[in-house]
């Protein structure tokens, strides 16, 4: 990493000494966090990610919620309740949906893997500085956390009027939403700077 | 009055923290040599960008909370409700930890926001000097809590997309789920357009070191 840095919140000019890997560091001043490795960040990082991505496809191919009332019944998956949205005639309402709770999240992991695969043997993917850019960017916008928090309120919030069941995608939505959140405890801003500063790019080989 | 950076700080070396990376770099070039982004020593307009926000946030923060949020048609009768009426609902069903979550998340959060971030904005015009630290971390609270606000637009979301059996039981989405849903996202676009680091600039008569 670079040995003289500012704080992110408070301006304030830092000299690193060597960090090391599980150590978390606190600007004096302000407290804001200015780097956060993990051990084996990398390693579990990838790990977090491809189980998280496997979660999500599986969360997308079986039924998400389901709900009885009178012997009448129902079940959306998880990309029909953006599409049931929209046929609604609420596109603005199912938009919201599929970015906060689809597209911000899927970007957001298939741009961590396209980003830090090549990393493992010390490479680097044409594009990864626009990607790693667009990565920092989707990151508050993913709302996987809060979509799940919602979902148990929604069943709340009708059971006195008929009973919703979860599906199995909603066990796997949860996981996906567990492993994503791992996933991003080990992403840390500098740490992947410093990687992709440190990896070549892949032309060099030949 | 030209803000006086602190001398501890970057910006009174000339040097600009890259926002996207981190990269410390001279602050006469106009783009991060690392990742290209635009360089600057704060983010430029921050105060006038985050009051603009912060304006839009309040003004559709009432329709928000006035309009009926979620409307359900249950055999002929229909009925809708706020976003507080919903909070009322599930108190009176007894849902106490429901409510409350609906309640902080929706009412206190957005609301704390807004009044927060718009004290930051005053205190850094007024050139407040006292405790920076403390205001920091305040700061650093509406960017972390901010997103949670959302569970109620999902909650609409979730039972219009499913809950639809016609006359027997439907459920409409109401004009604050919009409304709501704007708020939210405009007082995230202001707390990033605010920049904590002018909480630590020094004002004075003095030109810049
Ligand atoms: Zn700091």
């Amino acid at each position: 990493m670079d040995k003289i840095i500012a704080c992110h919140e408070c301006d304030l000019l830092l000299e690193l000494s060597e960090v090391k890997p599980g150590t978390k560091l606190l600007c004096p001043r302000c407290g804001y966090v200015i780097t956060r490795t993990g051990h084996q960040a990398l390693n579990r990082l990838i790990a977090f990610s491809l189980s998280a991505t496997l979660f999500f496809a599986y969360a997308c191919a079986f039924p998400f919620l389901s709900f009885n009332l009178q012997g009448r019944g129902q079940l959306i998956t998880l990309l029909q309740s953006v599409s049931e949205l929209y046929q609604q005639g609420h596109p603005v309402l199912s938009l919201m949906v599929a970015i906060f709770i689809i597209l911000a999240p899927l970007l957001l992991l298939v741009g961590l893997l396209y980003v830090l695969l090549p990393l493992k043997a010390g490479r680097r993917n044409p594009g990864s500085i626009v990607v790693s850019k667009l990565l920092l960017a989707i990151q508050p916008w993913s709302m996987v956390e809060v979509f799940l928090i919602g979902v148990l309120v929604s069943l709340i919030k009708i059971a006195t009027m008929a009973s919703l069941l979860l599906g199995p995608s909603f066990w796997a939505y949860v996981a996906f939403s567990i492993m994503l959140t791992a996933a991003l405890t080990y992403l840390d801003r500098l740490q992947l700077w410093h990687w992709l500063d440190s990896a070549k790019p892949w032309r060099t080989v030949q | 009055m030209t803000p006086v950076y602190d001398p501890h700080s970057a910006a009174a070396q000339g040097l600009a923290n890259c926002h996207t990376c981190g990269k410390l770099s001279a602050s006469h070039l106009h783009h991060c040599p690392r990742c290209h982004s635009p360089l600057h020593l704060r983010i430029p307009h921050s105060l006038q960008y985050t009051w603009a926000l912060l304006l839009t946030g309040a003004l559709l923060y009432i329709p928000a909370n006035i309009l009926p949020v979620l409307q359900i048609n249950q055999l002929g009768s229909s009925s809708s409700n706020t976003i507080l009426g919903g909070v009322a609902l599930l108190w009176e069903q007894g849902s106490y930890p429901v409510a409350i979550v609906i309640f902080i998340a929706s009412v206190i959060i957005p609301l704390a926001k807004l009044f927060v971030l718009a004290w930051l904005c005053s205190s850094v015009q007024r050139h407040h000097q006292a405790r920076p630290r403390e205001r920091t971390r305040l700061y650093r609270l509406t960017e972390l809590v901010g997103r949670w606000s959302m569970i109620d637009v999902f909650v609409v979301a979730i039972l219009v997309a499913l809950v639809q059996l016609g006359n027997l039981l439907a459920v409409q989405p109401g004009a604050a789920a919009l409304a709501f849903g704007g708020v939210v996202i405009i007082t995230m676009l202001a707390a990033m357009s605010f920049d904590p680091r002018l909480i630590w600039d020094k004002y004075g008569n003095q030109h810049p070191q």
